[in-house]
């Protein structure tokens, strides 16, 4: 170990001269929010389609990826963003900070996962969706039956038992709630939203943080998506997914060139990798929805009905009202004070 | 710089006879103001120190006297005046490019090295072999009696060892002029005394020019040559300490080297001097009578009538205080005159008899050739 | 040759300038000041910007007071910060007064489990924390009903996350005393009590404000703790993350990270005004204090460290089997297959690697960066201005969130214009912002250490004609070499567990350990996660061990400091 670890530090200490060595290797520098083992992955099969280009990744969560983006702006360090939630990459679109360019195969991905517009800045990779993870031990405990619906969730019942990520920092929150504005339309959903803070225990930042809290009994129901639930399954958590029958909030992750990229060409490479069939094939192990509607999968323990319970959703006009959202929610909710459970 | 240029004996740099007899002095400030803020620390000093000579800087408290000592040494910048040592202007230059050496009232050792490493601090820059330095340290250490404790650390040794530490490292370096910042307040008061005596016998040794800051007269008096009284930030005094005892320019500096007794006058006609009701006659008549002066005299200016002879007529009091000084007895007297303040005296203890005793009646009696009269202020 | 004269006079020495008392105070407060303030201010100016960048005024400020929520989270920030540092002082002093003041066995044990708080990520002890406290937690009754997430949480946290600072700078405090006092008052016939009123709080006064000072400031910044455990109670810490994070809007946020200031500019006061107060307690002639044996309170105190001992060490130790069972709650079984990736993931190998790197690169900066600053603040070296803002600029990372120095980094280095650019995407980087990070506690240490030394020590020195380079290098380091080892120590485990600030700073090149615990937390790898926290405090610890050998070495080398051969 000791080895590895001094190996290590002399690569650490080798990163002082980041032009330093490995000459004859093109760089380019990755940020993504996907999943930190289907972005390895994914990287992987680019590296080995491309074995003169090294690629430095740095993993992280939806917004803060996208805050470094909008901070580094004077001098952009990123050269593409390889997935991050579409709502966050308009937000830096609208900064001017993203490169339009269409991939190679553009045309070839379901059109549901494409910008649309004539300059398209993003292309879709993989989507996920709202769910529930409910803690079966922990309910059986208190006799909690579980839900079938969002309106089941403002049943009096899970007074206490709810926790759920804040749409203020938190991109599956916000989906979640953009699914419910268009369940229930504007003024059903913020009264849906209004009952069911009665329920909710607690508003957290991150967005698999509440499923977690769900499969180690912290609290009985998480609003959430999938894939944590997933891997808390693998590891032996007695917890459910449920995915409520009026139908998912659900986004897009997406690629997108960060403009002022120093690497454009590699950027533009990666760009056509990340939207081929080969790298969507890869995303399929981990998620259901790629950007190749045809390809089908279901992970391990993955909820199979997903897919068809996606919401139609106005992306457009969700992504303008991002802020508008933000601003309610902080109005009704953000001085919450937590009932006791 | 080169070896030899660097006196490594502690004989005197100068006989000190021919120092009296030179005419040019090695130190001399003038007109030295020093101001903090809006407060005037020092003002306007001016004073020359003769090449051998010790010379102690006399005062109370925040009368600027440390302050003066630090301008000296550059420690501190004045705003006005010139500071010349051994022909040369200094009082731009920083401390380290002065001549002095410096003994603090709180020691200020090095804590972390010995003894001999304390002494050795400056000579370590200096370029001479280790075997030279070793020597130099040796002879230092015997210089102040310290031989057998080269080794030991500050904290190991006592208060007055840490302070002979400190005069052979303000030594070691020869330098011109040696500067003592109360260096015995510290002390014990036996410590005190006999370090004192022997400070005087180094510094007539070695011959090293010195100045002193103390707020103790005794001190002073007993060890310098010379004695600069100072005042609010003004030097009042200079002068050998018996001429400043029996000719202090004025009440302040009177006060400040001894007690003594001090009655407004009232009215002054030849040599008759009237005061708060008691009467007193002066050795030789004075010019004329200023208004508001002081008539003055020692404590030990007084007789007792039964002592011997007085001069004039004799004054009646009785005694209400009395203190035993082992050969001398101290009396405080309250005249029979109404209104008449309370005069302290000082008596050679009687030999035979009983000594006077609260309660008592007295007369007394001052020789006039001890009084003399004293403004307020110089 | 044989003209040199051999002359008992002494020549007026041509000495140079001292550039060491001119030149480096300004040098060192324009490097200071450009890897703390510079970068802080590129951030906090946005206060005052509008999204466009032109200059708006107060509007942020009203705009930001009119948001719903500001009163309740600078409510939360201020009460919660305050019962946190009642609490802290309460348990800590007792704590440093046992060490420090009294005979009680185990000293030296109790002062390092005192310190354990330090070695370990935030994330470890929020997770002993839900394993003992949580819904599912081992105590939970102990809460009374209270929920764990919210203001008990919060409070909990933060004085366990705080206590370390606070023992560190009163066991400073408490150790400068003068046994002479003590003679003294026991010479008037005043008792135990009367002795520890009259004497030796008042002696420590200045250690306390600063101290408390300290504690409130880092509860009142910390984003770590009330994002785990804070539930829904909003504070300002954790509204910077939402506004600047969650709604990209930087300047609200450095609103935000303006508010958040506050409190450090008033202990800078309250600071600045003790230490005027405090300049006659400790002298040079001071007799170091020999504690006194007095069985009834050594047996109360080591009642109460033990106590305090086995709260750390169940928090921990929790964590610690957190991290050795396979799925809390439900699966107990003990194995080490939470620490199998760690061994075989070259990713996460690395980030050790890295952290290693960071957080040695750290102490040696650091170290060197607090042993110039304090004693040229501490002996009054240079211009009394450079001296004051060299204090003042030192003060100020502690105020700082870590979100807020780490984004102040990119604005203020990844811009062309600056020509210190090229440290974007350097380790040195992560390196400086660690430090300026970590930069007040060392160097209040670094400045009360020194400060215990004669005034008149330099002048005897300048009057030996020794530079002040000279005698910092010939008294005042020795004199401070072991409170540097410590202060290595304390940068070194820091800069391993350390996350807020660099999250905006690490590459695939730099990424460090701590990053990787929070990558796994969000792969919900929570046994992962637990056991590489654990394993960055085993280093931690292997570090501790190894920076009190040295110190132990240090003191041994220095017999000056025995009172007795």
């Amino acid at each position: 170990m000791f080895k590895h670890v001094l190996a290590a530090s002399i690569a650490g200490f080798v990163a002082f001269a980041p032009v330093a060595g490995e000459a004859q290797q093109r760089t380019l520098t990755v940020y993504s929010s996907l999943d930190e083992d289907q972005a390895k992955a994914l990287i992987k099969g680019f590296e080995a389609k491309h074995p003169q280009i090294k690629v430095n990744a740095i993993l992280g969560s939806t917004a803060p990826i996208i805050a470094r983006v909008i901070a580094e702006a004077a001098s952009p360090q990123a050269d593409i963003i390889m997935g991050n939630a579409v709502s966050a990459l308009m937000a830096a679109d609208a900064r001017g900070l993203l490169l339009p360019y269409k991939p190679a195969q553009y045309d070839k991905v379901a059109p549901v996962m494409r910008d649309g517009r004539a300059e398209p800045v993003w292309v879709g990779i993989d989507a996920w969706a709202s769910s529930l993870c409910f803690n079966t031990v922990e309910a059986a405990k208190k006799n909690i039956p579980a839900p079938k619906s969002w309106a089941d969730l403002t049943n009096p019942i899970y007074k206490g038992q709810i926790t759920m990520p804040s749409p203020l920092s938190s991109g599956t929150a916000l989906l979640a709630v953009n699914g419910w504005l268009t369940v229930f339309g504007e003024k059903g959903g913020w009264e849906f939203m209004d009952k069911l803070h009665e329920n909710v225990s607690k508003y957290g930042h991150s967005g698999s943080a509440p499923c977690r809290q769900s499969a180690s009994g912290e609290s009985i129901i998480g609003i959430s998506y999938a894939t944590p639930g997933v891997k808390s399954i693998n590891e032996g958590a007695p917890i459910q997914i449920i995915l409520p029958s009026e139908g998912l909030g659900w986004e897009i992750e997406a690629a997108a060139i960060v403009k002022g990229a120093k690497n454009l060409a590699d950027a533009k490479a990666m760009s056509d990798w990340t939207s081929s069939r080969e790298a969507a094939e890869i995303s399929a192990k981990f998620l259901p929805i790629t950007a190749y509607d045809d390809i089908q999968s279901l992970p391990k323990n993955y909820p199979a009905d997903e897919k068809s319970k996606l919401l139609k959703m106005d992306f457009g006009k969700l992504a303008a009202s991002r802020e508008a959202v933000m601003a309610e929610w902080q109005k009704r909710y953000g001085v919450k004070v937590p009932p006791k459970s | 710089m080169t070896l030899e240029t660097v006196s490594l004996s502690v004989a005197p740099n100068v006989e000190p006879s021919r120092a009296s007899a030179s005419a040019r002095p090695f130190l001399s400030l003038s007109g030295l103001t020093k101001r903090y803020g809006a407060t005037t620390v020092v003002q306007d000093a001016s004073l020359d120190v003769m090449r051998g000579e010790l010379l102690c800087i006399l005062g109370p408290s925040g009368c600027g006297k440390t302050t003066l000592l630090r301008l000296i040494a550059g420690f501190e910048t004045a705003d006005a005046g010139s500071i010349r040592q051994d022909g040369q202007e200094i009082s731009a230059h920083p401390p380290e490019a002065r001549d002095f050496g410096i003994v603090f009232q709180s020691y200020a050792l090095f804590p972390n090295r010995t003894v001999a490493g304390n002494v050795g601090f400056g000579l370590e820059v200096l370029p001479m072999s280790r075997a030279d330095r070793a020597a130099r340290i040796r002879e230092l250490l015997e210089l102040v009696g310290l031989e057998g404790h080269s080794q030991k650390y500050p904290s190991q040794i006592s208060g007055g060892q840490q302070q002979r530490v400190a005069l052979a490292r303000a030594l070691a370096l020869s330098p011109g002029l040696l500067l003592l910042d109360e260096p015995l307040s510290a002390l014990d008061a036996n410590v005190r005394a006999s370090l004192r005596d022997e400070l005087r016998a180094l510094q007539r040794r070695v011959g090293v020019t010195s100045i002193m800051v103390t707020h103790d007269q005794q001190e002073a008096l007993s060890i310098a040559d010379r004695v600069v009284v100072m005042n609010a930030g003004r030097i009042e005094q200079v002068g050998a300490p018996a001429e400043l005892y029996h000719q202090p320019a004025n009440l302040f500096v009177a006060r400040i080297l001894g007690e003594i007794n001090a009655l407004p006058v009232s009215s002054l006609t030849g040599t008759c001097v009237e005061s708060q009701g008691l009467s007193f006659r002066l050795a030789e008549p004075l010019g004329a009578g200023k208004p508001g002066a002081f008539l003055c005299f020692r404590p030990a200016a007084v007789t007792l009538a039964n002592e011997g002879m007085l001069a004039g007529p004799g004054i009646g009091a009785r005694v209400t205080a009395t203190a035993f000084l082992g050969d001398r007895l101290r009396l405080v007297l309250l005249p029979d005159e109404a209104g008449a303040p309370a005069i302290t005296a000082e008596v050679p203890f009687p030999r035979f008899g009983a000594p006077p005793a609260p309660g008592d009646h007295v007369t007394f009696g001052v020789a006039p050739s001890q009084l003399f009269l004293l403004d307020d202020h110089g | 040759m044989a003209e040199v004269a051999i002359t008992a006079h002494r020549p007026t020495r041509q000495i140079m300038p001292d550039l060491t008392g001119k030149a480096l105070p300004p040098v060192l407060l324009l490097v200071l000041g450009t890897v703390t303030v510079l970068p802080i201010s590129a951030l906090l100016i946005r206060a005052f910007l509008g999204r466009d960048g032109g200059f708006v005024g107060l509007d942020n400020f009203i705009r930001y007071a009119t948001e719903p929520g500001l009163a309740v989270a600078a409510w939360n920030s201020t009460s919660l910060s305050a019962i946190a540092t009642v609490i802290v002082m309460a348990l800590a002093f007792p704590y440093a007064y046992a060490l420090v003041r009294t005979r009680m066995p185990g000293r030296g044990f109790f002062r390092v489990m005192a310190l354990l708080p330090l070695l370990a990520p935030s994330l470890l002890p929020a997770f002993g924390l839900v394993f003992l406290f949580g819904n599912q937690g081992w105590l939970k009754h102990w809460l009374l009903g209270e929920s764990l997430y919210g203001p008990v949480g919060i409070v909990m946290a933060s004085a366990f996350y705080a206590f370390p600072h606070a023992v560190l700078i009163l066991s400073a405090g408490l150790s400068a005393g003068d046994q002479r006092h003590y003679e003294a008052a026991r010479a008037l016939k005043a008792g135990p009590w009367r002795r520890f009123v009259s004497v030796t709080l008042p002696s420590c006064r200045y250690a306390a404000i600063s101290a408390a000072s300290i504690v409130y400031i880092l509860v009142f910044t910390d984003f770590g703790i009330p994002s785990v455990v804070g539930g829904s109670t909003n504070v300002l810490a954790t509204d910077i993350y939402k506004l600047v994070i969650g709604r990209f809007d930087f300047e609200m946020g450095a609103v935000v990270g303006v508010l958040l200031l506050l409190p450090a500019v008033i202990a800078y006061g309250i600071d600045w005004f003790a230490r005027r107060s405090q300049r006659s307690m400790i002298t040079g002639k001071s007799v170091p204090i020999q504690p006194e044996r007095l069985v009834w309170r050594d047996a109360a105190l080591l009642a109460f460290a033990c106590v305090v001992t086995c709260v750390i060490l169940g928090i921990i130790g929790m964590a610690i089997y957190g991290s050795l069972v396979r799925f809390w709650p439900y699966n107990l079984t003990l194995g080490l297959q939470n620490y199998e990736r760690l061994f075989t993931d070259d990713d996460e190998f690395r980030a050790l690697g890295n952290s290693l790197v960071l957080a040695t690169g750290a102490a040696l900066i650091g170290t060197t960066m607090v042993a110039l600053s304090g004693w040229l603040v501490a002996r009054k070296l240079g211009a009394s201005g450079v001296r004051n803002g060299l204090q003042a600029v030192a003060m100020v990372p502690v105020a700082v969130p870590g979100l807020v120095l780490g984004l102040g980094y990119v604005f203020f280095f990844n811009n062309p214009v600056n020509p210190l650019h090229g440290l974007q995407g350097t380790m040195l980087l992560i390196m400086l912002c660690t430090v300026a990070h970590f930069y007040t506690v060392p160097h209040l240490m670094a400045v009360n250490e020194l400060q215990r030394l004669d005034r008149e020590i330099d002048m005897a020195a300048q009057a030996l004609r020794v530079r002040p380079a000279g005698s910092a290098r010939r008294v005042f380091l020795p004199v401070l070499l072991p409170t540097l080892v410590d202060i290595a120590g304390y940068f070194f485990v820091n800069a391993m567990t350390t996350v807020s600030a660099l999250i905006f700073l690490f590459t695939a090149q730099t990424r460090v350990a701590a990053i990787a615990v929070i990558n796994l937390v969000e792969g919900s790898r929570i046994g992962q996660a637990a056991a590489f926290a654990v394993l960055i405090m085993a280093l931690s610890m292997v570090a501790t061990a190894i920076q009190m050998v040295l110190r132990g070495l240090v003191l041994r080398s220095q017999s000056w400091r025995r009172r007795t051969t």
